[in-house]
């Protein structure tokens, strides 16, 4: 496989065009190229710079791509506990159902969505450090400070910088494949909680509550009770006799 | 409205000996009603407040508000 992609170059960084990858033929390893039995050992001929472009076409011949593609929607959108059960009565339809279409993946999605297993709902998780802060905020409808650019700054960034200390530092996400709660197998959302993590998400939600100061990369915040407690609760006897 | 997941008659119960410790459950609704009839009564509004303030508190440090 490694063979199919060689004559592939990049510009010296110095150069303006250099993020438009170059084919050089002469880097290139010529001849047919057999593929391992992973591939059932299929063969990519000779074909130059479009070389890539047949090994492509090999990937999508293969039923565990389409597999790959509806586990990962499956994980994103339901549960990332793919059980044997679920794996052969929902990802494995689902992925016929996707090589059936030619690889347009929007039917499989709608079965999917329409399905009675996506409305059980069974899945739980942990919050993100952005989704606790904001339950602590929004969820709580704590009114941001109006009119004063700073105050509603600050209140921002208060927000920004918990949610930085508990690990998820937003425009900051560890490497291109984002924070690892959201993919790192097994533990998935898990991972947002640690012995350390877990005294600072009550302290912050706390902080949110009742005010105070909390210090962070040695710069101390102030936190002033932004919850109007009385308005809110008024609210939520609104909220009750709504639902009621 | 704060919790995604129901929780037991015995959270409730100790949520509500954190709002009025000891005291019996109208006793809240007798202040609460007393300041939504007087808002401006700032020493009520400051002992509602209080109340509400630990409850909450108590409440965003629960497992329960951890889980979506």
């Amino acid at each position: 496989m490694a063979k199919v992609l060689t004559g592939w170059r990049v510009l010296p960084i110095s150069n303006p065009d250099t993020l438009t990858a170059q084919f050089s033929p002469t880097r290139h390893s010529p001849g047919d190229k057999q593929l391992s039995y992973r591939f059932n050992n299929s063969i990519i001929a000779e074909n130059g710079e479009q070389e890539f472009r047949d090994l492509i076409d090999v990937i999508f011949q293969q039923d565990e791509c389409a597999r790959f593609i509806m586990r990962k929607l499956y994980r994103w959108f339901v549960d990332h506990d793919i059980t044997e059960d679920i794996e052969a009565n929902i990802i494995e339809p689902l992925a016929s159902l996707i090589r059936n279409n030619n690889y347009v993946i929007a039917p499989a999605l709608k079965v999917l969505f329409k399905s009675e297993h996506f409305y059980q709902s069974t899945a739980c998780m942990i919050k993100s450090p952005l989704d606790l802060m904001m339950s602590a905020t929004r969820g709580l409808e704590v009114i941001p400070p109006q009119g004063n650019v700073e105050k509603e700054y600050d209140h921002a960034y208060h927000i920004y910088i918990m949610s930085a200390d508990l690990e998820q530092a937003l425009f900051y996400h560890p490497d291109v494949a984002g924070w690892k709660a959201y993919y790192q197998e097994p533990q998935f959302d898990k991972l947002w909680i640690n012995n350390l993590m877990l005294p600072k998400r009550h302290e912050f939600c706390r902080l949110m509550v009742e005010g105070g100061t909390f210090s962070y990369n040695d710069v101390n915040y102030n936190i002033t009770d932004l919850i109007p407690v009385l308005t809110l609760s008024i609210r939520y006897q609104r909220h009750r006799i709504r639902t009621a | 409205m704060m919790f995604n997941y129901a929780i037991t008659e015995t959270q409730i119960a100790s949520l509500k000996d954190i709002l009025i410790p000891g005291l019996p459950d109208f006793e809240w609704t007798v202040e609460y009603a007393s300041y939504l009839s007087d808002p401006t009564n700032q020493p009520l509004a400051t002992s509602v407040e209080n109340k509400l303030k630990s409850l909450f508190s108590v409440m965003v440090r629960m497992s329960e508000f951890q889980i979506m």
